[in-house]
């Protein structure tokens, strides 16, 4: 007995071994050749066709670290479990490509932390402060929390997303990195990871500039010691460069004195009128005596070490002026400064083309060969300082032609474009290239000024009728009405005087003149509109598509924003002059009509209207020619009154044509009608995210706008829910199946006994009752 | 096999047993994912706003490692209780049929179980559009660990004719698993510092469990004793390395070798495969997971009941 037993035991242990191999084995194949069905009804957790199709090209896998705070705020405790998930899923989806760790950053050791986790750009996130979040704060010494991701490809630079959030209420649904959007951080991310230019080797960008690179180093002679030693620094580094890359720099040095009068201005060495391009150079001083040049105060005597660089791009020549060394404390530092220089000045970069409404006469004489200033001229500078492009002004007149090497053309008021402009404009757009058509449907008068007391001077914005045209020929039209909206921004001023009639106190005025995009505005699944809620579109009017005619075209379009509910138009009750009443806030049923189909009474001044307006649209294809197609004369330009035949076109591919409308965006004209404390955070931000991301998806294409950039939000409870409806309900899932089990029970409970005694009274152990009556009668 | 199983299925229903362990398990987790809720809202589902059953189905596992034994506990042990045992295996019906049977009839009565809960999806229903996906996923994920504790239970069951011990049994041991799943990140942070130590934990622990089950399956105690202390003997050596490692303060980073165990370790962990599936991602993995864990206790007690033809 004990052999069989025995016997049996290594059996069962052979065969428990054997059933753990098979096991493994069929789970291993499981895992290796896995089918998944994602039953979600926005398939969040499978990758997008755009994600994919980028994984597919990426020859080396992502890494992803998330750091998160260990003991989140009360209100995001789940944060971090819903961002495991998505990464989780992320990463199952992608097939090995992408490779996730989270880290968590405990109360204790987040201030300790703080600068290294600046280093990798991460910031805390700032969030609605809930119960108990002040102490948090203190006990951590600082405010916020950590949510961020570093997303790492190849050897490109590590990129941060930070603040991403869960979706706990309404409001999270207007921040811009959320639990839902990670697949399209991380994706873009590593898009613009991969077309970030790869930096060269020092030796092959020297080899790749077509001229030597140019370098003046302007040093005073005398110095005092810790001057001279910065000086000599920097000597030794430029000349070491210079030696050991024979032939590739063209330097000169020139020994400056150390009074002022003297040396704080220096020709350009290299500019053939050198004297015509001066450069002002950086200067250390000791003496505090100062003297005024060029307007400025400058110390009678100062010291330079100031190197100026120039380089020639593609693009031209670039220059900067290095003339701080004091953070490069050896020759390597100072080398290693140069070297990027040179890379900054060469990199090629992305240009945006802006063509801008005429000059303003109010901001003076306009300079010869400057852009007109207006409004809109800022915008220039803001994108190119905040989102490093290149932004140039495209004189469409002067050059006589719209450059072909534009990622995107953006045009500014384009109904006030003459027919030539508008013709090149379009030649540019048929031969596949990306135009923004920012339509100014109407302006107003903020300009204190300008206003009257109680009105704010509203005008309509006259209307070339070749842009009508022309817009109508791809299938838009832009209408005339201006669209008012309650939680509207941009407000008049009404302004408090004294007695002299002087302005003392500006005051802002309810008028409804900018709707605030709301998420429910946006097509949530494009890159175009990403980000954007919150931000307000000053003076807008609607666009409509005719799907006809762009059916018989053969275009793409997608619509991009559409405010929804409650918007009203304006009714100015003089045409002639449409101002409107600065206590004008929509909320008078005696100045609004409610009704769309009523018909507005006297004093009536918005409408609702009866649908949702459209106010940006994208068309995709490739597009025909008002002139071509219609065999229309190309008009002359200004002061040449002959007209030429359109040449044919031939279509470099599709290209796309992206219609607002509106132009204020961020126009500061319109600015200076926000609270201070809003510009900044809301309206800039925002504005420029709109900037970015129409150059983004222009310059990446395809490869963007296919990555899915919201994958829909968690459903939510619809409507407000009283106490007596959750108690209800709490009840009916907490006692309402119990309740039926019990009378099941209970049923089931009685059919037996009745069973039971059905059979007992068969086998006679049992009277039926009938029976004992019948009897006990007897 | 038939007849097994709807016996097994009626005598559920017969008495009010069954209705009461569905009433409390109703109760139970409605009380925990509506009224408590501990994903952190106060105390208030309605609080959060978000439709979801997330929480229902996030302490799922928890309340079914203690319910599902009370389901199975009575598969084998009320045979024993009743001496109805001898005559089914003296039936001429192979113990594997009858242990199908008996399993179907747990998982079948694990399903109403889950059925009952039907209101929480209905509220959803009429507070707004919840997505069905998770949902739908959330209850299959519910099912396939819940046929996985019924395996268990079955086999905690056969063991004994005592009930409650078999309970006691099957829900330590679904809680273990339970728990692996959670403890699977401390495993996997050891796992990246010392791949070796942590190999061998993965390794050496079945080595102790095999030892136990040999003593009590096999009733074979030598064997059962040598074995596990094989087992214990690398487990303790395992600690030792792990140690040693730690106290020279040892880089922490990644090796091929830990990737290799913490990917094993996600394997083998129930919850992660559990979780997968809640969140609406059915998948084949996830699958042949569950479906390998049932044939491992059904398989298992088979053998233990066939043992007892050698005692």
């Amino acid at each position: 007995m004990v052999n069989r037993r025995r016997n049996f035991t290594l059996h069962f242990y052979l065969m428990s071994v054997l059933v753990m191999v098979a096991l493994g084995a069929v789970n291993y194949l499981g895992m290796e050749y896995r089918a998944r069905l994602d039953l979600t009804a926005d398939k969040r957790f499978t990758l997008s066709e755009g994600t994919e199709r980028l994984f597919d090209k990426l020859t080396e896998p992502i890494t992803v670290t998330y750091y998160v705070d260990a003991e989140p705020p009360a209100k995001r405790i789940n944060l971090e479990r819903d961002v495991r998930d998505k990464l989780e899923e992320l990463a199952v989806s992608s097939g090995g490509k992408l490779e996730y760790r989270v880290e968590r950053i405990a109360n204790e050791e987040a201030a300790e932390r703080k600068s290294e986790l600046e280093e990798l750009g991460i910031r805390p996130t700032l969030d609605v402060l809930t119960t108990g979040d002040d102490e948090r704060a203190e006990m951590r010494g600082m405010q916020g929390y950590y949510s961020s991701l570093v997303v790492s490809y190849g050897t490109s630079k590590p990129k941060a997303v930070n603040g991403i959030v869960n979706l706990v209420e309404g409001a999270d649904e207007e921040r811009q990195h959320r639990v839902d959007t990670l697949e399209f951080d991380i994706a873009y991310s590593v898009l613009t990871m991969r077309n970030e230019t790869q930096r060269p080797s020092f030796g092959s960008l020297l080899a790749r500039i077509d001229s030597p690179v140019q370098m003046a180093l302007f040093v005073t002679g005398e110095m005092p010691s810790e001057y001279a030693q910065i000086k000599q620094t920097v000597d030794d580094a430029v000349g070491k460069l210079v030696n050991s890359n024979a032939g590739e720099f063209d330097f000169v040095r020139t020994d400056i004195s150390a009074r002022t009068q003297e040396s704080v201005i220096q020709p350009n060495p290299f500019v053939p009128d050198g004297d015509q391009a001066l450069i002002q150079m950086n200067w250390f001083a000791n003496s505090r005596q100062a003297m005024i040049v060029r307007g400025q105060a400058v110390p009678l005597e100062i010291y330079t070490t100031h190197l100026l660089i120039r380089v020639k791009s593609p693009e031209g020549y670039r220059d900067t002026s290095l003339g701080n060394f004091t953070d490069a404390k050896t020759v390597n530092d100072v080398q290693t400064k140069i070297q990027d220089t040179i890379w900054e000045l060469y990199r090629p970069r992305t240009r945006l083309g802006f063509v801008l409404p005429p000059h303003d006469p109010m901001r003076g004489q306009r300079q010869p060969g400057q852009p007109p200033a207006n409004g809109h001229s800022p915008l220039l500078s803001y994108i190119q300082q905040v989102l490093e492009y290149e932004t140039i002004w495209v004189d469409i007149k002067g050059q006589k032609r719209v450059p072909r090497d534009l990622a995107c053309l953006i045009v500014l008021e384009p109904n006030l474009l003459s027919e030539r402009e508008l013709y090149e404009i379009d030649r540019f757009l048929v031969e596949g290239g990306n135009v923004v058509m920012l339509v100014q449907g109407w302006s107003a008068k903020v300009d204190l000024s300008m206003m009257p007391r109680d009105k704010i001077r509203l005008s309509k914005e006259p209307s070339e009728p070749h842009f009508d045209e022309w817009l109508k020929h791809v299938g838009v039209t832009v209408q005339q009405d201006l669209l008012l909206r309650p939680n509207a921004k941009l407000q008049g001023y009404a302004i408090a005087q004294d007695q002299r009639g002087q302005y003392l106190e500006l005051v802002p005025g309810p008028a409804r003149l900018a709707p605030v995009l709301e998420p429910k505005d946006l097509n949530s699944s494009s890159v175009f509109t990403r980000g954007l809620s919150a931000m307000p579109l000053p003076l807008v009017v609607e666009t409509s598509v005719d799907a006809a005619r762009i059916s018989e075209l053969g275009l793409e379009q997608t619509e991009l924003i559409r405010l929804k509910d409650d918007i009203y138009k304006f009714l100015p009750a003089n045409p002639a002059i449409p101002d409107m009443p600065i206590s004008f806030d929509l909320k008078s049923p005696a100045e609004v009509e409610r009704n769309p189909n009523g018909e507005p009474g006297e004093g009536i001044l918005a409408q609702r209207l009866d649908h949702d307006p459209l106010v940006a649209t994208l068309l995709t294809g490739e597009f025909p020619s008002l002139w071509v197609d219609e065999k229309r004369k190309i008009p002359g330009w200004e002061g040449d009154p002959e007209e030429t035949d359109a040449p044919p076109v031939s279509s470099k591919g599709k290209g796309n044509l992206l219609v607002v409308g509106t132009a204020a965006t961020l126009n500061i004209d319109y600015l200076r009608g926000y609270p201070q404390k809003e510009i900044e955070p809301v309206v800039i931000d925002r504005g420029l995210t709109f900037y970015r991301n129409l150059s983004e998806a222009f310059i990446f294409g395809e490869d963007l706008v296919s990555l899915r950039a919201r994958t829909g939000v968690a459903p939510r409870i619809v409507g407000p829910v009283d106490d007596q409806t959750k108690m209800l309900w709490f009840l009916i899932c907490i006692a309402g199946a119990p309740a039926i089990l019990m009378g099941l029970a209970g049923m089931r409970t009685f059919a037996r006994t009745r069973e039971r005694e059905e059979y007992e009274t068969g086998l006679g152990i049992r009277e039926e009752k009938g029976q004992e009556k019948v009897e006990e009668k007897k | 096999m038939y007849s097994i199983f709807s016996r097994e299925l009626r005598s559920y229903f017969d008495g009010p047993m069954g209705y009461g362990i569905i009433g409390a398990f109703v109760v139970v987790i409605m009380l925990l994912s509506v009224l408590l809720d501990p994903g952190g809202s106060g105390g208030d589902w309605f609080a959060r706003g978000e439709l979801s059953m997330r929480t229902f189905f996030g302490i799922f596992p928890w309340v079914a490692a203690v319910v599902v034994p009370a389901v199975s506990m009575r598969l084998w042990s009320e045979d024993r209780r009743q001496a109805t045992f001898e005559m089914l295996m003296t039936l001429p019906i192979p113990t594997w049929k009858i242990a199908l049977g008996k399993y179907f009839a747990g998982v079948l009565f694990l399903a109403a179980m889950l059925a009952a809960t039907v209101a929480f999806p209905l509220m959803l229903f009429v507070f707004g559009q919840p997505d069905w996906g998770p949902v739908a996923g959330g209850y299959i994920a519910c099912l396939l660990l819940g046929a996985a504790f019924v395996g268990v239970g079955l086999f905690m069951s056969g063991l004994t004719e005592n009930q409650a011990l078999a309970f006691f049994m099957a829900m330590l041991l679904c809680l273990g698993i339970v728990g692996v799943g959670e403890l699977r990140g401390l495993l996997g942070d050891m796992a990246r510092d010392n791949p070796q130590a942590a190999m061998i934990h993965v390794i050496s622990v079945p080595l102790v469990g095999m030892g136990v089950l040999a003593a009590v399956v096999g009733r074979d105690r030598m064997l059962g004793l040598a074995v596990g202390l094989i087992g214990f003997v690398v487990n303790a050596g395992a600690h030792i390395v792990n140690s040693g490692a730690e106290g020279e303060g040892a880089a922490r980073g990644t090796t091929q070798a830990g990737e290799f165990v913490v990917g094993a370790l996600a394997q083998v962990a129930v919850l992660d495969h559990f979780r997968e599936i809640q969140r609406g991602v059915v998948n084949t993995n996830g699958l042949v997971f569950f479906a390998g864990y049932v044939v491992l206790f059904v398989v298992l007690n088979v053998w233990s009941l066939e043992s007892r033809r050698y005692s």
